[in-house]
């Protein structure tokens, strides 16, 4: 009896294993603009996984791999927004729902909503987006999400002085290439 | 009993390890080990240079202030009648190369230009425990010489400041920074006084709030300047705004350029900090993205 159940919890385990996806070099991007200045930071560092049978996905960034295109405007990110000596990573957790694995498996892109708890800055807020998801022939899954983001949700203030040269929410757009965990190893 | 238990364990596994793979995706894509950033928000700690350097592509310009000392009383509103200044402007080449040219109002109108290069980068897990930075400036007085009782000769318009610096950011907060300093001049005020100086920096930023820093920084000299002269200390705080960082700071020297800042600080007859003589000043700096 033991050893059946062990055998059958085994092969439940390896099999919620076989469906288990990792991506590496995720993009995550975050971009405000506002008539003197734009701002936009790249991250192309970003590690997620995805569970296509429960949805579930988590992703997370290190605030200080945000490239920016000026130097200053990184340094300043890091320093006075982010704090990111205190707060180091950006995460993403929580679920994709609306998988249609039969078009999915066809090759089609599927439309899903992705919705989760993003924590940035030590505080979590709970965000609802759709994506898209789309199978390579390859078994890898391709997916992206965009999204905004108020600053001050996360516990993150403007200063006045600046207040004119930085929108109050960002665009975020996330993508992510999601493969087989054995071939992403 | 025991077969639910182990049946919860590994119903709970994969889950578990879906997590674990991420974090262990995470720490081998994403090293947690990055340079530090900030040791010191501008390029002067006060008046003496910072470890730091202009980033890449970044066109700095540094509008330096100095005004008389407080001791000119309120006739002349405590020294602010009585202004020098110093305007610079310098670019980073790479984020490690930073080259300046800069002038200043006060003592033969010096002109200088500057090298500041990275040797070292601390990195955030202690792994290069600290930052170092070579700077060395010359400088060129303008000023004609007419009416002068000496020859102003090419060679005596020349000077120099070279420091090695060293600094660490032990934490968010807190930057401490060593300078061995070197000067060298053919001019000196005195026959006492070597034509080439050596001494010792010290200086240190500690951050009150996000935008907020005090800063402060002495420079004895322990080699070829006259005893009658005193070390140049400086007390500041660094205001940081967008682009901008303003530095507001009250000196016992009444120069600018580093060379005679180290060596020809003169506060009177009481001690180094007598606040008679003491004077304010401020620096605005401002980073362009060119």
């Amino acid at each position: 009896m033991k050893k059946t159940l062990l055998v059958a919890a085994l092969a439940i385990a390896s099999a919620a294993d076989a469906s288990n996806l990792l991506a590496k070099n995720g993009y995550v991007r975050f971009f405000s603009t506002t008539p003197i200045e734009n701002i936009e930071g790249i991250c192309q560092t970003a590690v997620s996984t995805l569970d296509l049978d429960s949805g579930k996905v988590a992703i997370k960034s290190r605030n200080t791999t945000y490239l920016f295109p000026d130097k200053l405007m990184q340094e300043h990110f890091n320093e006075n927004y982010m704090e990111s000596e205190k707060y180091p990573v950006s995460a993403f957790a929580g679920r994709v729902t609306g998988i249609d694995r039969a078009a999915l498996d066809a090759g089609k892109t599927i439309q899903v909503t992705i919705d989760g708890d993003l924590d940035v800055h030590g505080v979590k807020k709970h965000y609802t987006s759709p994506g898209t998801l789309t199978k390579a022939a390859d078994g890898s899954v391709s997916g992206e999400t965009k999204f905004h983001v108020k600053m001050v949700d996360h516990g993150i203030k403007i200063p006045t002085v600046v207040v004119k040269a930085m929108a109050e929410s960002m665009d975020i757009t996330a993508r992510f290439t999601w493969r087989p965990t054995e071939a992403a190893k | 009993m025991k077969a639910h238990r182990i049946l919860l364990t590994l119903a709970v596994l994969p889950f578990a390890s879906g997590a674990d793979e991420l974090d262990s995706a995470f720490a081998s894509a994403v090293p947690a080990n990055q340079p530090v950033y900030a040791t010191f928000k501008a390029l002067r700690v006060v008046e003496s240079q910072s470890v730091e350097t202009t980033q890449k592509g970044t066109l700095n310009g540094t509008i330096s202030h100095r005004f008389g000392q407080f001791s000119n009383g309120s006739e002349n509103l405590w020294g602010l009648d009585f202004a020098s200044m110093r305007l610079g402007l310098d670019y980073g080449f790479t984020d490690w190369t930073d080259v300046g040219f800069e002038r200043a109002t006060n003592d033969g109108k010096p002109i200088d230009l500057f090298l500041k290069q990275r040797l070292l980068r601390q990195t955030s897990d202690g792994s290069i425990p600290l930052s170092a930075t070579w700077y060395s400036a010359g400088y060129m007085m303008t000023k004609t010489g007419k009416g002068l009782s000496y020859d102003l000769t090419f060679e005596r318009r020349l000077s120099s400041t070279s420091q090695l610096i060293l600094a660490r950011k032990f934490n968010e907060n807190l930057s401490l920074q060593v300078s061995p300093t070197m000067v060298t001049r053919q001019l000196r005020p005195y026959n006492r006084d070597g034509e080439v100086a050596l001494g010792v920096g010290f200086s240190g930023r500690y951050k009150l709030a996000q935008r907020i820093a005090i800063t402060g920084e002495t420079t004895p000299m322990l080699y070829g300047v006259d005893h009658t002269w005193d070390p140049a200390c400086a007390l500041g705080m660094d205001i940081e705004t967008g682009g901008h960082v303003f530095q507001l700071f009250v000196s016992n020297s009444s120069f600018i350029s580093e060379d005679r800042m180290y060596t020809q600080t003169k506060t009177g007859p009481h001690s180094a900090m007598d606040p008679n003589t003491l004077s304010f000043g401020f620096n605005i700096t401002r980073g362009y993205s060119l």
